[in-house]
């Protein structure tokens, strides 16, 4: 068997051009995951009973839901249940978001919980008030302690977007198939959505070890199995 | 007693951790300028006493008084977020005038020496930027750290560390100054360090309520020397009264202590 070159040259501007929708979807639900995940780790650890109660089975249904289950029900149960009628690539983001968000909100929890107790203390007993206590001394910290984890998640949301070919978004993987299907080239073409992806998330993890190395991380070791 | 009110006054107070009673009935009374040591074994309320000072641990009952106000625990409301907000920017506003010194020194590990300092001038004092930066190094200079003000508490010393904690207390021109072991963590050529600037203080008239083990310090800085165990006073008085206890808990408590 040999590997048709020129049709991977011919159909690279396609898939490159299906590659920005990936990042967009990605990068977006991903930034959307981060907000929502800070708001449900304050949810989890506030003192106020419904908050608590919110965040806890937001955490928990999410984090226990797999992706293809969850997109699929979006996309097709949602509109039966309810009427609600989503396009597919606001299933997709909304889904990554779900997800993604629910990890986050444990990653940032447990980050908070990492900071030393006593950072709080000597925050209270200057007389901070109990939101500077938390953003000029906890929140900086704990970002730090967070940050491996949480790149994790920026290279999980863009490897899971492909999910979303089920459901028609034109990402990579979608386009990838069409082509795939009407050439029956599918090695060459597959191997090169792979080649697509792998340097995306080789980029992303270099970009990320820089930030851990400005931001101090200690011991900064690999964030992010490539692959 | 003084004729005038005491700066620190504390009546009846009681702690208890589920059913541990860690403080069983505590009255002190700390007045303006006096210097005040703690000592007693380990476990026997020293530092929850401290602590409830500024209610960093809210006591279980009994009051605190300081400068004539009640320092009173926020209400904590498990319904309603906006429960016990007054009572929560009354305590911080007390906060302010309380310093307080921990033993394992409690520095701002993301922050500078000087923005470790000027964090509460600028937050709590309400300092505008330009002015905070001068009072910090002012504050640094005082404990000896004027080379230092741009490094991280990683790069500094435990006795460097311990002292930026002191700094960053004093710029809020606090009127009383809690300290918990503060150099029980301390390599022991650190040690002197930290006191000498206790004792300077103290020259200075600030009043200071010190746990402490240094019993050299407690004879030589303090006016008076008040010895718990089992979380409540047994004793206090002149450090004086430390050559001759009056109670065998003393006693035993000083003899360990000298053979150690
Ligand atoms: N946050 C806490 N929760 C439960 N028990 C505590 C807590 N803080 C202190 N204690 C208990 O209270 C007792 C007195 O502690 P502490 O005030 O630290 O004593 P000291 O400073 O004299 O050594 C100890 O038995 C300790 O285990
Ligand atoms: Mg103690």
């Amino acid at each position: 068997m040999t590997f048709d070159t020129a049709l991977v040259v011919e159909r690279l501007p396609q898939m490159l051009a299906a590659t920005r929708l990936t990042l967009g979807v990605s990068l977006l639900a991903f930034v959307l995951a981060v907000l929502v995940g800070l708001v449900m780790a304050a949810g989890r650890r506030s003192r106020l009973v419904p908050a608590r109660a919110l965040s806890f089975v937001y955490v928990n249904v999410f984090r226990g839901a797999a992706l293809y289950v969850l997109v699929i029900w979006l996309f097709n149960g949602l509109a039966v249940a309810t009427g609600i009628l989503l396009s597919a690539l606001t299933v997709g983001v909304l889904a990554l978001t779900l997800l993604n968000s629910a990890y986050l909100a444990e990653v940032f929890r447990a980050a908070i919980s990492g900071v030393d107790h006593g950072q709080w203390e000597a925050g209270n007993a200057i007389g901070l008030s109990r939101w500077d206590v938390f953003r000029r001394v906890v929140a900086p910290q704990a970002a730090r302690i967070a940050v491996p984890a949480t790149g994790n998640h920026l290279v999980d949301a863009l490897k899971d977007s492909s999910i979303l070919a089920v459901i028609a978004v034109p990402e990579l993987m979608f386009v990838t198939n069409g082509i795939a299907q009407t050439t029956f080239r599918p090695f060459e073409l597959y191997v090169t959505a792979a080649g697509i992806y792998l340097a995306i998330v080789f980029v992303l993890s270099w970009g990320l070890r820089r930030l851990e190395r400005r931001l101090g991380v200690s011991g900064t070791r690999p964030v992010a199995p490539v692959v | 007693m003084t004729a005038s009110a005491p700066l620190l006054r504390l009546r009846g107070l009681t702690k208890r951790f589920g059913t541990n009673e860690v403080l069983r009935g505590v009255d002190l009374d700390v007045a303006e300028g006096e210097v005040v040591c703690i000592i007693g074994p380990s476990g026997s309320g020293k530092s929850t006493l401290l602590r409830c000072v500024n209610m960093l641990t809210p006591p279980s009952g009994g009051t605190v008084e300081f400068d004539g106000t009640a320092v009173v625990a926020p209400r904590e409301s498990r319904w309603n977020p906006l429960a016990g907000r007054g009572e929560r920017r009354e305590l911080q506003r007390l906060r302010a005038h309380i310093g307080m010194v921990f033993q394992h020194f409690n520095v701002f590990p993301h922050l500078t020496a000087l923005e470790n300092v000027t964090l509460g001038l600028t937050r709590v004092a309400g300092l505008d930027a330009a002015a905070a930066a001068e009072r910090a190094r002012a504050e640094l200079e005082g404990v000896g750290l004027t080379e230092k003000v741009d490094a991280y508490p990683a790069t500094l010393s435990g006795g460097q560390k311990q002292r930026l904690a002191i700094a960053r207390a004093l710029a809020l021109d606090p009127r009383l100054m809690l300290f918990d072991e503060v150099t029980s963590a301390l390599d022991p050529e650190l040690v002197g360090d930290v006191l000498g600037q206790m004792r300077r203080l103290a020259a200075d008239g600030m009043t200071m309520l010190v746990v402490t083990h240094e019993m050299k310090f407690a004879q030589e800085v303090a006016d008076r020397v008040v010895f718990m165990d089992g979380g409540v006073i047994v004793e206090e008085g002149p450090p004086s009264f430390m050559r001759d206890p009056a109670h065998e808990r003393t006693r035993a408590f000083l003899r360990a202590v000298r053979e150690a």
